[in-house]
């Protein structure tokens, strides 16, 4: 795949290079179609002198008259180096010198209308004179005579070099004004996808990540802010808005990973990770760690009897109590279908016990329609009062158990802290 | 009798496909190119079905064996038929004197002249403006001179006067004339001489006649010129007729009285 900076580069060199050509191209048209100009341009010039030199003398002339018309002709015409004449068998130049000339003018003999020659002189533009007849009827084609001017070639040469330089100045100026105008083109394009990029490797970067930022958009709106075209501003925007896309999926899925949908407490799974976290810091440390297990009474019988949902409806009722008593510290865990797992972090068992105490009366004062009260039973165990060594965290687990198990055969709505 | 009437059904059958299958057309040569040729050119395409038009005067032989008759309208391509054709039929106009070419002795050449005659010309002039017969002055260059005695021998009204190269010259004989004619000599049509004519002779009070049609923006007075309607109708009639006359006279008509 071709960068579009890339693309562009090649485009404009390709279009500069066109120009250029087209303008070479152009300037030979015009040079060939301005000698083309100019040669008709001295035909028509030679042609109205020689008709005009030939009716004059036609009602009379002598070499007096001649030699002033044709001096008064060269004055007139600029361009004009050489004259000739021919009238009958007398043969007039201007200036006199032209008579070094004379092979020169020999070309004109066997013309037999207006023709223009090239030559190392100039440019001889021969017109033969014919009588005039009032009548189309009277068909002679009688030579009566010839009229030559050689023209110099410093006019149109002259004419040709102004006109081409003025094409020069004139294109440099053009390709002067259109550089300016690519190069800002180039700039401002180029720095809308400088931008683009950085935005690019910003967010390589923030996917490499552990943790994501929950507002991407504060931190790139720096490069929106840059973007000076539309089109770049729109694809900032649409990856800001996958980008936070992305990141609020990110934390659905981590969230859904730790956590318990029902209960909204965290899941076995999050214990698994918790545990080897916090085991390495109580055995480091040294400082207090104490669980309670928790299981709601009868919790089979309300499942039977008042169906599932009543059942969904306890168990979401008994985290938001749970959560809303419990420390930030805390963790609260669903071990189980109606097993809660408790860990308190630097807390000793006495602390616990006030801690269940508070959740216990807080759910007795749930009406769950029920026509009776639910309640739960509950085990607990603390490091170091029951363990002196902490090295698992199931050897606290299997006593809060235990002692779960001893409130349920003691009658079920209380706390067991010793055996 | 049932017989000769089938023969003769069958022979008018391939008569009237001889044509095609002959396949020779009628031929017509442009040798002047002039707006009057081209006109009458276009007038007798309109009359004829069958008709080739050559673009060039030099006639070959295979051209001309496609052809009949050839209508030649100039008198370039008059002297290239008179060395190349010796049998086919020729009809030929636009030719100022064919009795100088010795057309009239050309028994496969037919002409029609495109000027009338001189003495033609002044007899109508005389009888259509009603003016008393007098002595007219035809000047002509001394190139010409020949041509114009043998043109202008019939009648004795005519006197020429001949000039070198420059009409000027004539000034104090044309003086004494009270009518002038144009005789188409090359020298005295140049239009330098031409318009010194016509402003001599319109000092002089002098009434100028020609048979030349396209004078008339010089200020002649009295045109006898042929009508080019009449002779393209004269050309295609003698296609199919054959006249005894081998040169037949200009369809003309006045075509100008300004006095």
């Amino acid at each position: 795949m071709e960068s579009i900076r890339k693309f562009l580069i090649k485009h404009i060199v390709l279009l500069f290079v066109l120009a250029v050509g087209s303008v070479i191209i152009l300037s030979f048209v015009s040079v060939t179609n301005l000698n083309s100009l100019y040669e008709r341009h001295l035909r028509y010039i030679t042609t109205l002198a020689g008709k005009n030199l030939h009716y004059v003398f036609s009602i009379y002339y002598n070499d007096v008259l001649v030699s002033q018309s044709l001096k008064t002709l060269k004055e007139e015409i600029e361009s004009a180096e050489l004259i000739y004449l021919k009238l009958g068998p007398r043969e007039y130049f201007y200036p006199e010198n032209g008579r070094n000339y004379q092979g020169l003018f020999k070309l004109c003999k066997e013309v037999s209308s207006e023709e223009v020659f090239h030559t190392e002189e100039g440019i001889l533009v021969c017109y033969p004179l014919y009588g005039e007849f009032a009548s189309q009827f009277i068909t002679e084609n009688r030579k009566e005579g010839l009229f030559a001017v050689l023209y110099s070639k410093k006019t149109i040469d002259s004419i040709i070099i102004q006109w081409l330089f003025q094409n020069i100045v004139l294109f440099i100026i053009f390709a002067l004004l259109g550089g300016f105008l690519f190069f800002d083109m180039l700039v401002r394009i180029n720095g809308n996808f400088n931008t683009l990029n950085s935005m690019i490797a910003y967010i390589e970067n923030l996917l490499k990540r552990e943790k994501l930022p929950s507002d991407p958009k504060s931190a790139m709106k720096q490069f929106l802010d840059r973007f000076s075209f539309k089109e770049f501003g729109h694809a900032g925007r649409l990856i800001v808005k996958l980008i936070s896309r992305v990141i609020k999926l990110t934390e659905e899925l981590q969230r859904q990973a730790i956590k318990d949908f029902l209960t909204n407490l965290y899941n076995r799974n999050y214990l698994n990770q918790f545990v080897t976290k916090i085991l390495g810091i109580v055995q480091r440390q040294k400082f207090p760690l104490s669980i309670a297990m928790l299981d709601i009474d009868d919790f089979k019988l309300v499942n039977d009897e008042f169906g599932h949902l009543k059942g969904d409806e306890v168990l979401k009722s008994w985290g938001k109590v749970i959560l809303s008593s419990i420390r930030s510290s805390d963790i609260a865990v669903r071990y189980g279908g109606e097993e809660v797992l408790l860990i308190f972090p630097n807390t000793k068992k006495e602390a616990v016990s006030y801690i269940v105490d508070r959740i216990k009366k807080k759910f007795s004062e749930i009406d769950f329609g029920i026509g009776k009260k639910i309640t739960f039973s509950a085990g607990v165990a603390g490091f170091p009062e029951d363990i002196p060594e902490l090295k698992s965290l199931d050897d606290l687990i299997e006593i809060a158990d235990r002692r779960l198990y001893i409130a349920k055969r003691s009658g079920k709505n209380r706390i067991v802290l010793e055996d | 009798m049932v017989r000769y009437r089938v023969l003769f059904l069958v022979i008018s059958f391939f008569l009237v496909y001889v044509y095609p299958v002959n396949g020779k057309a009628v031929c017509i040569v442009d040798s002047y190119r002039i707006e009057a040729t081209s006109y009458v050119k276009s007038l007798i395409e309109k009359e004829l079905n069958n008709f080739a038009v050559f673009s060039n005067v030099n006639l070959d032989r295979e051209k001309v064996e496609s052809c009949d008759p050839m209508i030649l309208l100039g008198t370039p391509a008059v002297v290239e038929a008179m060395k190349k054709i010796k049998k086919k039929k020729v009809i030929y106009t636009f030719v100022m004197f064919p009795e100088i070419l010795g057309l009239h002795k050309k028994k496969n050449f037919f002409g029609i002249r495109i000027i009338p005659l001189p003495d033609k010309t002044v007899e109508v002039f005389f009888s259509y403006t009603g003016f008393k017969k007098n002595k007219i002055a035809v000047p002509v260059s001394r190139r010409t001179q020949k041509i114009a005695k043998k043109y202008l021998s019939n009648s004795k009204l005519f006197e020429i006067l001949p000039f070198d190269d420059d009409i000027s010259r004539l000034k104090s004989k044309l003086s004494g004339y009270k009518y002038v004619y144009i005789f188409p000599d090359p020298a005295l049509l140049r239009v330098v001489n031409l318009l010194k004519l016509m402003k001599f002779a319109k000092e002089n009070g002098q009434v100028v006649i020609t048979s030349l049609p396209d004078l008339d923006k010089y200020g002649v007075n009295f045109i006898y010129a042929v009508d080019y309607n009449l002779l393209a109708e004269k050309i295609v009639s003698l296609i199919e007729n054959t006249p005894e006359e081998k040169i037949l006279p200009c369809p003309a008509r006045v075509k100008l009285w300004s006095p």
